[in-house]
């Protein structure tokens, strides 16, 4: 069944892998210069082909969805879509077996490519993340470490899916990259700010909130700990310290005036020093969501699919 | 012994609507058996549910004594070529054969390779540039590569030209003389009769006549008569009416003596029978009271 499951994957896995070997060389290739841009004396810019290098992370963010459309949603659509189902289910080997082996083959293959790019990645980006980015923030979170392994075996499986209900390929593979986006985009608002514990900091109004965390939320309060509104903040300080249009370095004399009078703000915030926590608690989310989808999937070949 | 295919109130439903209902038929070992019926009858989905391919909404089926699809042993058991020959377009004839191999234990690569030698396919050739002939020589080779002890097709012939059609049931007939039983679905009554020895008739999900061909001509027959009153008894079950102002003629099952002497009892085709068989309408039994107003 590995013959067949290998035969039927072979020709877009060796396209992939032919894409994979290309975008690790450059990367490779290309570290030194990241590693002398981000080091002391560097001007911690990235110019011209580097601006280019840096957007494979909005590549590697798709690509699990991309996955779970090109290589989930036809694996059995495109069966029943042919009718091939009624040759392949009547050889001497189960439908469970058919599909286990189609699915490990396919997330095997899948995942082999998604971690070598998220690692090599990750490799690439450490000089960005040491010094200038926060890579704990949702805009880089999903471009580095294991994440996008879970997303992959997700999407992967999600795929497969829908394709087994919905039995059309273009239908599935759209459903599938709408679902995974609505899927995925839910957890990052609603699951993960609860995954790791967060704390909380106070600073000064006007100050700049702590450096490399995933801030979740911030507000402000005064001395006896009520919560004030930034525009009822401002009139209140404006009056109280008498500050006007004319007052020199207005910002400055702002937030001097809301240090005396006490007000702090409070942020909620994860901090960098949980990201590989964060990484792998999310992994385990997406692993468990691919599990639930596959066993939906084995559920309804054996139930429904004809 | 044990029947090649053996159902009991057999029913199959897709969202409400029956396809196969009440189906209860043994279908012999040994033999070349017809299943006819017109399209939509639930020809089709009585051979999936032979396979596996289907499980039953109601009633059972057991295939060579086994539940249909039921692990490996059962699969191997029973080849399937189902209908228009699905094939995997980007495969290679050589990668067909390699599929067989690889996923049947009981592959008999030999007798596949000099099958598809004998056909005159190309190995390297792609599935979705055969011809329809070609095709169902392939998907036959699949389907019988494995050794199954019961092959069932699902409208092997309707996709080729006349002459592979004559080839393709000739094959079948040197593979039913080597002991393998098989059961074909097809509308074509006149290549069931060539080639089958048992009969099945489906009409719409309901098996409405089933035996071997033999006894079911011998069983029927055609009466003429001058016109009868319609309440005028007869001896056997009548299947089809045809009442002219002067004569009328029966199609009848059975075989009582023919006492008055103004009829006449002549013997009757096979297609003959199955289209009255299929002509008769879908709620009513067969039984003779309920047959064109017979009382």
């Amino acid at each position: 069944m590995t013959w067949l499951a290998w035969r039927q994957l072979r020709t877009q896995a060796a396209v992939v892998a032919g894409a994979l070997v290309v975008v690790v060389i450059a990367l490779v290739v290309t570290r030194t210069h990241v590693v002398d841009v981000y080091s002391p004396s560097g001007d911690h810019e990235l110019t011209g082909i580097y601006v280019w290098l840096r957007l494979l992370g909005t590549v590697l963010i798709g690509l699990p969805a991309a996955i779970g459309a090109f290589w989930g949603a036809p694996m059995i659509a495109s069966e029943l879509e042919g009718h091939t189902q009624r040759l392949a289910w009547t050889q001497s080997i189960t439908r469970d077996r058919w599909l286990a082996v189609r699915l490990a083959l396919t997330a095997a293959v899948s995942v082999a490519v998604v971690a070598i790019f998220a690692a090599v990645f990750t490799w690439w980006c450490a000089p960005l993340d040491a010094t200038d980015v926060n890579r704990i923030a949702p805009a880089n979170f999903a471009q580095r470490g294991v994440v996008a392994i879970g997303y992959t075996l997700f999407a992967l499986a999600l795929g497969v899916l829908l394709g087994a209900v919905i039995r059309r390929t273009l239908p599935a593979m759209a459903a599938t990259l709408l679902a995974f986006l609505v899927a995925r985009l839910a957890i990052q608002k609603l699951v993960r700010p609860h995954l790791v514990a967060a704390t909380t900091l106070r600073t000064d109004p006007f100050s700049p909130g702590p450096r490399g965390a995933w801030t979740l939320s911030t507000r402000t309060v005064d001395a006896a700990g009520h919560q004030v509104s930034a525009q009822a903040l401002e009139n209140h300080l404006v009056k109280a310290c008498h500050l006007t249009r004319a007052t020199p370095d207005v910002d400055q004399a702002l937030a001097n005036c809301a240090h005396r009078l006490g007000f702090d703000n409070l942020t909620r915030a994860i901090p960098s020093s949980s990201f590989w926590q964060l990484q792998a608690a999310e992994l385990v989310v997406f692993v468990g969501l691919a599990a639930i989808a596959a066993a939906a999937t084995f559920w309804w070949i054996r139930h429904r699919a004809t | 012994m044990t029947p090649a295919i053996e159902a009991g109130d057999l029913g199959k439903s897709y969202r409400g609507r029956w396809a196969l209902r009440h189906a209860s038929v043994s279908v012999p070992t040994g033999k070349v058996v017809g299943l006819v019926g017109a399209n939509g009858a639930g020809k089709s989905t009585f051979l999936h549910l032979s396979v596996g391919l289907l499980a039953p909404s109601e009633g059972e089926i057991r295939v060579l004594g086994g539940r249909p699809g039921d692990g490996r042993e059962q699969l191997a058991k029973v080849g399937m070529l189902a209908q228009d020959t699905p094939l995997y377009g980007s495969f290679t004839v050589a990668d067909h054969l390699e599929l067989g191999a690889r996923l049947n234990p009981s592959w008999d690569s030999a007798a596949a390779e000099a099958r598809i030698a004998k056909v005159g396919l190309d190995q390297k050739q792609k599935a979705a540039a055969l011809s329809g002939g070609q095709r169902s020589q392939l998907a036959l080779t699949l389907a019988i590569g494995k050794r199954p002890e019961l092959l069932l097709l699902d409208e092997p012939v309707a996709s080729l030209d006349p002459l592979a059609r004559r080839e393709f049931l000739q094959d079948l007939m040197e593979l039913a003389a080597d002991g393998l039983s098989i059961v074909l679905s097809s509308h074509l009554i006149g290549d069931v009769e060539r080639v089958c020895d048992h009969l099945v008739v489906l009409v719409d999900g309901h098996v409405r006549l089933a035996g071997d061909i033999d006894d079911i001509l011998g069983e029927h027959r055609v009466i003429t008569a001058p016109r009868l009153r319609p309440d005028q008894p007869t001896d056997d079950e009548v299947i089809e009416r045809t009442d002219t102002p002067r004569q009328t003629t029966l199609l009848v099952r059975g075989s009582g003596p023919v006492l008055d002497p103004t009829w006449t009892s002549t013997d009757v085709g096979l297609e003959e029978i199955v289209l009255a068989y299929m002509a008769r309408p879908a709620t009513t039994s067969p039984t003779l009271s309920s047959v064109g107003g017979v009382a």
